[in-house]
C-alpha cells in the first residue's frame, strides 16, 4: 500500500518544491506578483513568450534565482548526506558532519579570513574552506583505519575528537582576530546565503549530480547495512569498500557544502527524520524524497530568514532550528500514537 | 557417501592473540542436518561465522562444492550459503516483509528490477516459517521469537544450498520449536544441507542427522547421536555428570544431566 503511494507523493513534493521556487523568488526587499514572476521564469523558456519588466528580470534572474537554487541545493545535499550518516553509522543522532567535516571545513573558511585571503578573492574562503573538510576526512579515516579495517566505533570517536580539537583552533584565531574579521567569521561560521550568484550554482552543480547518483546506486547496500555488519557481509556485500566509497561521497559533498555557505545545521540531522517517518526507511524512496524534503525546507527557511526583519536578514540557522524542532516533536508525537494504536 | 558440501582442511582461527581453532578439519555431506552441541563460548557461533565467510580465517581453507571461500566473491559465498545469526539487532522500522525481501539481495544485480522469481521466493519464505500475517508489521516491534522467524524466513528467500543457523530455536516456545524443526527437516528434504548450533541436547540429538560437540574449538564427537551420545561424550563437553536413558515411547536416547564433574 505504501509502495503505490510513493511516486504521487514523490510528485507532489516535487510541485510543491517547484512552488516554492516561484514564491521564494517573488518575495523579498521588493515583492513581485506571483504570476509576473511564473512570466518571467516561462518567458526563458522555449514556446514561452511574455513582455516582462526588465528590473523584475534582474531581481529574478540574478539575485534571487541563484540563491533559491543555491539554497535548494545545499539543502538537498545536506538531507541526502544526513541520510547516508545515519545509515552508516545506524545512529539517529548521526548528521553530515558527525565525522569532523564540516568543523574542518569552517576552520579553513576561517584561516582564509584571518590571513585576510578573502580580500584577495572571495574564492579563498570556499578554497580553503573544502581543503580543510577533505584534510579531516583524511586524518579521520587513517586514524581509523587499521589493516585495511575501518571501525565504525573509532571513527565516530576520532570524529568527535578531532572536531572538538579543531573547533578549538577555531576559537584560537577568532581570539587574535580582529573586529572586522570576527563581524566576517562569525557570519560565515552561522552559515549564510547572502550574495549567492550562478558561479556558485556552477561550483555546486557536479559534485551535487555526481556525489548522488553513486549514493543512490547503493540504495539496497545502505537498506542491508542497517541490518548490521554481519548481515551485511552475509549477504554478501564488500562491507568495508561499501562504506569507505559512502562516507567518502557523503563527506565531500558535505565539505562543498559548508565551504560555499557554511556551517547550516540541523537540515541534515532532521529532514531525513521527518521523510523516514512520513515514507518509511526503505532508501530507495528515502534518497529521493530527502533530496526534494531537504531542498524544500532550506528554501522555506531561506525564505522566512530574509522576510521577518525585512531589510535585514537572520542568520538561516535560527530559522532552521526554530521551523524544524516543533515539526518534529509533531511528527514522533504522531508516531508514537499511531504505534499505540497498531 | 554423498557429495560434499563443506569441506574444512585445517582451519585456523585466532581472536585477540587467543586461538579458537587449530587445525581443524571435517567434512559436511550434503543433504545431511547436523547439529553443532556444546557449552557457552566453545566457538559454535565463531565456527559458523567462520564457514559463511562472516569471519576471516587465518589460515587453511573452507570449501563449499569444491569451490575454495577464498576465490569466491562475497556475493558468490552469498548465494552458496547464509547465516541465521542467534541474536538480532535492528532499531529501523523495516517491515517483516521488506526484511525477507533482503535475503534476495545476492541474486541481483545492482540496477536490476525485482523480478516474478523475487517475489515468489519471498512469499515463499513467509508461507513456509508461518508468518505472512506479519508481513506488513515493523520488525521492531516483534517479539524475540518473532524476529528469529523472520531472519529465518529471510535466510530461505536467500535460496542458498547451505543454511547455518545459530540458536534457531533459543526464543522460541514449544509451538514454534515444532514448527521450525519441521521447516528445517524440509529443506533437508529439499536436499540443502544445515547446520545448527542448538543448545537444547534432547532436541538437538533428535531432530538431526549428525551431531559434532564442540568443546573449546575441538571436536569430542562427530557422529550419528545415537553414537554420539553418551556419557562420556557428555561429561566431556560439559563438564557434567549425566545418565542416558531410552525413551519408551519413541525408542531415542535421552540426556539427562546429574551433577557437575569437578
Amino acid at each position: 500500500m505504501k509502495q503505490l503511494k510513493m511516486p504521487v507523493f514523490f510528485i507532489a513534493s516535487f510541485i510543491l518544491f517547484l512552488f516554492s521556487i516561484v514564491i521564494a523568488t517573488s518575495f523579498g526587499g521588493v515583492t513581485i506578483p506571483f504570476f509576473e514572476t511564473v512570466q518571467v521564469f516561462l518567458a526563458k523558456l522555449p514556446f514561452f513568450y511574455y513582455e516582462t519588466d526588465s528590473t523584475f528580470e534582474q531581481i529574478l534572474l540574478y539575485i534571487r534565482l541563484p540563491r533559491v537554487i543555491v539554497a535548494s541545493i545545499v539543502g538537498a545535499s545536506l538531507a541526502v548526506c544526513g541520510v547516508v550518516m545515519q545509515s552508516l553509522f545506524r545512529n539517529p543522532m548521526a548528521e553530515p558532519g558527525i565525522i569532523g567535516i564540516s568543523s574542518g571545513g569552517s576552520l579553513g573558511g576561517v584561516i582564509a579570513i584571518y590571513f585576510g585571503l578573502s580580500h584577495i578573492s572571495t574564492f579563498f574562503v570556499p578554497v580553503f574552506g573544502f581543503l580543510g573538510a577533505l584534510l579531516t576526512l583524511l586524518l579521520v579515516y587513517i586514524i581509523s583505519t587499521s589493516n585495511g579495517k575501518t571501525s565504525m566505533l573509532t571513527l565516530l570517536l576520532t570524529g568527535v575528537a578531532i572536531s572538538s580539537f579543531i573547533s578549538a583552533c577555531s576559537s584560537l584565531i577568532i581570539t587574535y582576530a580582529s573586529y572586522g574579521q570576527l563581524q566576517q567569521i562569525l557570519y560565515w561560521l552561522m552559515g549564510n546565503l547572502n550574495g549567492r550568484d550562478w558561479d556558485d550554482v556552477k561550483l555546486l552543480i557536479l559534485p551535487f549530480i555526481l556525489c548522488n547518483i553513486l549514493i543512490f546506486s547503493y540504495r539496497k547496500q545502505l537498506d542491508i547495512l542497517l541490518l548490521g555488519e554481519e548481515e551485511a557481509k552475509n549477504l554478501g556485500i564488500h562491507v568495508q569498500r561499501t562504506r569507505t566509497i559512502l562516507l567518502i561521497s557523503a563527506s565531500l559533498l558535505t565539505g562543498v557544502c559548508v565551504s560555499l555557505t557554511g556551517v547550516i545545521g540541523f537540515v541534515g540531522l532532521i529532514v531525513p527524520h521527518m521523510i523516514r517517518l512520513l515514507i518509511g526507511p526503505t532508501h530507495r524512496y528515502l534518497i529521493p524524497t530527502s533530496l526534494i524534503g531537504g531542498a524544500l525546507f532550506l528554501t522555506l527557511a531561506d525564505l522566512i530568514a530574509r522576510l521577518v526583519i525585512r531589510p535585514a536578514e537572520i542568520q538561516i540557522g535560527i530559522i532552521t532550528a526554530f521551523l524544524g524542532a516543533p515539526y518534529f516533536i509533531f511528527l514522533i508525537l504522531r508516531q508514537k500514537k499511531m504505534e499505540g494504536l497498531l | 557417501m554423498n557429495e560434499a558440501a563443506l569441506e574444512i582442511q585445517s582451519l585456523t582461527f585466532h581472536r585477540n592473540a587467543r586461538t579458537i581453532f587449530n587445525n581443524l578439519s571435517f567434512t559436511v555431506e550434503k543433504g545431511k542436518f547436523i547439529a553443532l552441541i556444546g557449552p557457552n563460548g566453545t566457538g559454535k557461533s565463531t565456527l559458523l561465522k567462520c564457514l559463511a565467510g562472516i569471519n576471516r580465517i587465518d589460515s587453511g581453507d573452507i570449501k563449499i562444492f569444491n569451490r575454495s571461500l577464498r576465490q569466491l566473491k562475497p556475493l558468490e559465498i552469498a548465494k552458496r550459503i547464509t547465516y541465521m545469526p542467534q541474536t538480532t539487532t535492528l532499531e529501523t522500522n523495516f517491515t517483516v516483509q521488506q526484511v525477507v525481501e533482503m535475503g534476495r539481495y545476492p541474486h541481483k544485480k545492482r540496477f536490476s528490477r525485482w523480478m516474478k522469481t523475487d517475489q515468489l521466493a519471498v512469499k515463499k519464505a513467509l508461507e513456509q516459517v508461518g508468518i505472512s500475517h506479519l508481513k506488513h508489521r515493523f520488525v521492531p516491534s516483534l517479539s524475540g521469537g518473532e524476529r528469529q522467524l523472520v531472519y529465518l524466513a529471510k535466510a530461505i528467500a536467500q535460496e542458498t544450498d547451505i543454511l547455518l543457523l545459530d540458536e534457531p530455536t533459543s526464543d522460541l516456545d514449544i509451538y514454534y520449536q515444532v514448527i521450525v524443526t519441521d521447516i528445517l527437516h524440509s529443506l533437508v528434504q529439499e536436499g540443502k544441507t544445515v547446520i545448527a548450533a542448538i543448545h537444547d541436547i534432547n532436541l538437538a540429538t533428535r531432530i538431526c542427522d549428525q551431531c559434532i560437540f564442540l568443546k573449546d574449538g575441538k571436536f569430542v564427537a562427530y557422529n550419528a547421536p545415537s553414537d554420539a551420545l553418551n556419557t562420556e561424550n557428555i561429561a566431556k563437553t560439559f563438564q557434567v555428570k549425566s545418565i542416558i536413558y531410552q525413551e519408551p515411547l519413541t525408542k531415542k536416547k535421552q540426556m539427562m544431566p546429574v551433577d557437575v564433574l569437578t
